[in-house]
């Protein structure tokens, strides 16, 4: 009853007082902002309709060798899988290179069968690993397509993505790269999995929707994405990661060239199905931000011939929202807790609820711009409320700790996700 | 000097290519003499003289292909450069060499050894190639007290390998053969196998001369291109190793970042070999290898050729029983064929009705035979019952026209036996006559595609002369 009590003291300038967090940033970012820019992308949609028709039909006529590379360390396992649902697209002049590298499970004889019977174009393996970057390069340097369409192994594509992917490039001009949009398969295996489907929806499903729409669309997501063949010839591919999906997206943007987001080429993946594997897999998502964007990429802050503003833009925002707000939120947590100590418990349950009714929010109305396998989002009404926890605590804590520890010791040289031998010289050469 | 050497004067032969030595005569065959093996066969033993391998090695081959035991068992020798001995084949094939005549003593106690223990053999000559080429090998290990049967390296061989006495009845082309002859053997328990060595042979046509390649796995061109692949570390450029030495210089230099490659393992690495089809530019990694023939020129992938085992072999007992008794390939136990005795009984009548003979003089007894060629077909045809009750008829068909106080026997499923006491070689014969028509005219109505081919002979028992070589002498008369 107290809160009650409580809603009813307040008036708009208190609650704004103390809210203000979530006023400016998440209503003003996440929901306002966002929504209308889906109004304006559902705007031009319909507008363009017939000039996306013409693109796909260009794309048809033109049919442009591409090559799809999957790159990866012990996925001999999912590659049947793929290699059988790639025989199901509608757009099928394509070739399948797979580089296996340095696997040490059976990848190397099953993928080796599934060449010697035509489900697979090449198969290149690394006796010793190299990484990522490399297995992607190794694949890029053999590949002949006019477009290289970098797939996850793991990951499930619906039979139009890959043509999906590809229209972006006949719709606009200057397009260098396209993501695709990657949701969750596993959504209902746990409560982990739940909460990152929600998450996967609203970063990806809209996020890059809005992104896109607004210019600053920054990762071309390494599960799905397609490249112009002659830009990665004059990047020389990919550099070494973690994050090397957001590398390459900002050399691209570096170069001049447009980056979209097409969010009817849709694939699914299996995410971490724990909160500590999540955890584990964020923590390297996050430190690479502040090794990208922070120390690789910083000459984008510094106004000069290479300046672009929606690569600033980009920046900034990424920047922003992600590493000063972390600041901030801490700030705010301080500013609570001296000034209105006596009543931090009611405020931070008042912070949930607003967060969890700005989440209702999006999932009901931002459902019509999303594109998704989903029939109906009404499943997830439950999980709305642990999402506000999940997105506003967990993910806050990991980050925080992903970063300081990247700032303060550059552990992501560290990772053993890439092997001991690169590391050293990217952290060697500043990159 | 104990040697004694005497000039025949039996012999039409020039004096000088016979040497007798106590009761042996040995024939020198040189060079120039044209005569044939088949003219050799009453030597005991022969010595062949020449300087050059290969007339050697001819001489040797014919001697030893021969069909009859009687030349391919024959002692043979080699005088003169007895280094010529070296060749495998040969050296597998005669039974020693001397340097000179004088030397000869020391060869007669293996011409002896030899004859008294071909003395022993079963001498018929079996009516498949196959039995021949069975009772060839085991009586030739058989006379020569051979241990083992020993597979012999040799570069002339199609398949890598030889086994002297049995690859000579092969012609190059038909070498691998003989491991089908051998498997036949072992799996007959006549021989017990150990492995030696694993040749892989063409599956056309059996030879091991095979030219082994990597071959494109799309196009199957032979003309691919091997390159190590490069991964520079510091900037993940990854490509083979052409991209990093693009002047031909030799020093690399990443094509990415410029810079110098140092040290591998250090700046970069090679993690990846890949082949470059230069016919149909197919990248690949795993070149599938193929092998060529060199005899026939087929093609085909390594998995597609056919594996042998090459064995070292050792007769069993049972291998030596059949040296001394005969080989048939027909599983029909011919001991049991009612109406007929087995062979241990008949031999044994037959050594008593010999010496029966001898004893009275005037007596006379014949021993007949009636060859059933291509019957084996027919038993096959009919199972084993079914050849029991034909075998059961065909002795009540010599029962009910022979005549009285007859024995009959099957030596084997594919002969019969006839001991005929108190007649004429004459009348012997006429009944012979008569059984081949009625034989004929049996298989000729119940089997009239069965190919069955009578023969018969007959002769007088002699005295003196046991059941073995009364039946040698039998199946030998042609
Ligand atoms: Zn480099
Ligand atoms: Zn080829
Ligand atoms: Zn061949």
């Amino acid at each position: 009853m107290d809160f009650v009590t409580y809603w009813n003291s307040l008036t708009w300038e208190k609650a704004f007082r103390i809210y203000w967090y979530f006023f400016i940033f998440e209503l003003t970012r996440f929901v306002t902002l966002e929504y209308v820019v889906l109004w304006r992308w559902k705007y031009r949609r319909r507008r363009d309709r017939d000039k996306y028709q013409e693109a796909t039909f260009r794309l048809f006529q033109e049919a442009p060798f591409v090559s799809i590379i999957v790159p990866g360390k012990n996925e001999g396992k999912h590659i049947y899988k793929l290699a059988k649902s790639l025989q199901n697209q509608t757009y099928r002049n394509f070739e399948l290179i797979v580089i296996d590298d340095g696997s040490d499970d059976e990848t190397e004889k099953i993928c080796n069968t599934l060449s010697k019977n035509g489900f697979i174009d090449l198969f290149i393996r690394n006796y010793v690993r190299g990484g990522k970057a490399s297995g992607a390069n190794l694949a890029f340097r053999y590949s002949k397509g006019d477009i290289v369409v970098h797939l996850d192994a793991d990951c499930s594509y619906s039979n139009d993505a890959i043509e999906k992917i590809l229209v972006p490039f006949y719709f606009e001009p200057n397009i260098g790269a396209v993501g695709g949009n990657v949701q969750v398969r596993n959504e209902s295996e746990s409560l982990a999995t739940s909460l990152q489907s929600i998450e996967y929806q609203n970063v990806i499903g809209s996020g890059r929707v809005v992104t896109s729409e607004l210019g600053i669309y920054r990762i071309v997501s390494g599960a799905f994405g397609a490249f112009r063949r002659d830009i990665l010839d004059r990047l020389g591919g990919w550099d070494i990661g973690p994050g090397l999906d957001g590398d390459i997206t900002v050399k691209i943007r570096k170069l001049g060239y447009q980056v979209r987001f097409a969010p009817d080429a849709l694939c699914v993946t299996s995410v971490p199905n724990t909160f500590r594997k999540l955890a584990k897999q964020r923590r390297r998502w996050d430190k690479s931000l502040i090794r990208f964007r922070v120390r690789k990429h910083k000459d984008v802050f510094v106004p000069n011939k290479a300046f672009q503003i929606p690569l600033f833009l980009s920046f900034v925002e990424n920047v922003t929202f992600n590493l000063i707000l972390n600041v901030k939120w801490y700030l705010y947590i301080v500013d609570m807790m001296i000034n209105f100590s006596n009543m931090l418990g009611t405020i931070i349950l008042m912070n949930l609820i607003l967060y969890t009714l700005a989440n209702y929010f999006k999932l009901i109305f931002f459902a019509p711009f999303r594109t998704s396998f989903r029939e109906s989002w009404l499943g997830q009404v439950i999980y709305v409320p642990l999402s506000a926890i999940y997105t506003g605590y967990f993910l806050r804590i990991v980050r925080t700790y992903a970063y300081i520890a990247e700032l303060l010791f550059k552990s992501s040289y560290k990772d053993p996700w890439n092997p001991g031998k690169t590391s050293f010289y990217a952290k060697a050469r500043r990159i | 000097m104990n040697v004694k050497l005497k000039k025949p004067a039996e012999t039409g032969l020039k004096s000088d290519k016979v040497w007798c030595h106590h009761e042996l005569r040995f024939y020198l065959w040189d060079n120039l003499d044209p005569i044939d093996v088949f003219n050799l066969s009453d030597y005991d033993a022969v010595i062949i003289s020449s300087q050059n391998v290969d007339l050697i090695k001819e001489k040797v081959k014919r001697f030893r292909s021969w069909s009859s035991s009687e030349i391919h068992l024959k002692p043979l020798f080699i005088i003169g450069s007895g280094s010529l001995i070296n060749d495998p084949m040969v050296k597998g094939l005669v039974d020693g060499s001397l340097v000179s005549e004088s030397h000869i003593d020391g060869i007669a106690d293996v011409v002896r050894r030899i004859h008294s223990r071909k003395m022993k053999l079963d001498a018929r000559l079996p009516s498949t190639f196959e039995g021949q080429l069975v009772n060839k090998l085991l009586g030739f290990a058989y006379t020569r007290s051979l241990e083992e049967i020993n597979p012999v390296l040799n570069k002339e061989s199609i398949t890598g390998y030889v086994y002297p006495m049995l690859s000579i009845n092969f012609l190059r082309e038909e070498e691998g053969t003989q491991y089908q002859i051998l498997n036949l053997m072992e799996e007959e328990g006549l021989l017990d196998g150990s492995f030696q060595d694993r040749v892989y042979i063409c599956p056309s046509c059996s030879s091991g001369f095979l030219n082994y390649r990597e071959v494109c796995s799309k196009c199957s061109s032979t003309h691919l291109h091997a390159d190590d692949v490069v991964h520079h570390f510091p900037c993940a450029y990854i490509g083979p190793m052409k991209d990093f030495d693009s002047d031909g210089s030799g020093d690399l230099q990443c094509p990415k970042c410029d810079k110098l490659l140092h040290h591998i393992g250090v700046d970069y690495d090679k993690p990846s070999v890949v082949h470059t089809c230069q016919s149909c530019g197919q990248i690949q990694q795993n070149t599938p290898v193929h092998a060529s023939c060199y005899s026939c020129e087929t093609t085909v992938p390594t998995e597609q050729l056919q594996p042998t085992e090459i064995k070292s072999y050792t007769i069993t007992k049972k291998g030596l029983h059949v040296a001394m008794n005969g080989y048939s390939n027909s599983e029909i136990d011919t001991d049991v064929v009612h109406g007929a005795v087995d062979l241990t009984t008949f031999s044994t009548i037959l050594n008593m009705e010999v010496e029966r003979a001898s004893l009275l003089g005037s007596a006379k007894s014949c021993l007949g035979i009636i060859n059933l060629h291509n019957v084996n077909q027919v038993y096959n045809q009919l199972g084993e019952n079914g050849a029991y009750k034909l075998m059961t008829e065909l002795v009540e068909l010599v029962k009910s026209s022979a005549g009285r106080a007859d024995m009959i026997c099957f030596e084997r499923a594919e002969n019969l036996l006839l001991l005929q006491n108190e007649i004429s070689l004459q009348e012997a014969l006429n009944t012979l006559r008569s059984l081949k028509l009625l034989f004929n005219r049996l298989f000729e109505d119940r089997f009239p595609n069965g190919g069955v081919e009578i023969d018969t002979r007959s002769q007088l028992l002699t005295g003196g002369k046991n059941a073995q070589w009364h039946l040698n002498e039998l199946h030998n008369a042609n």
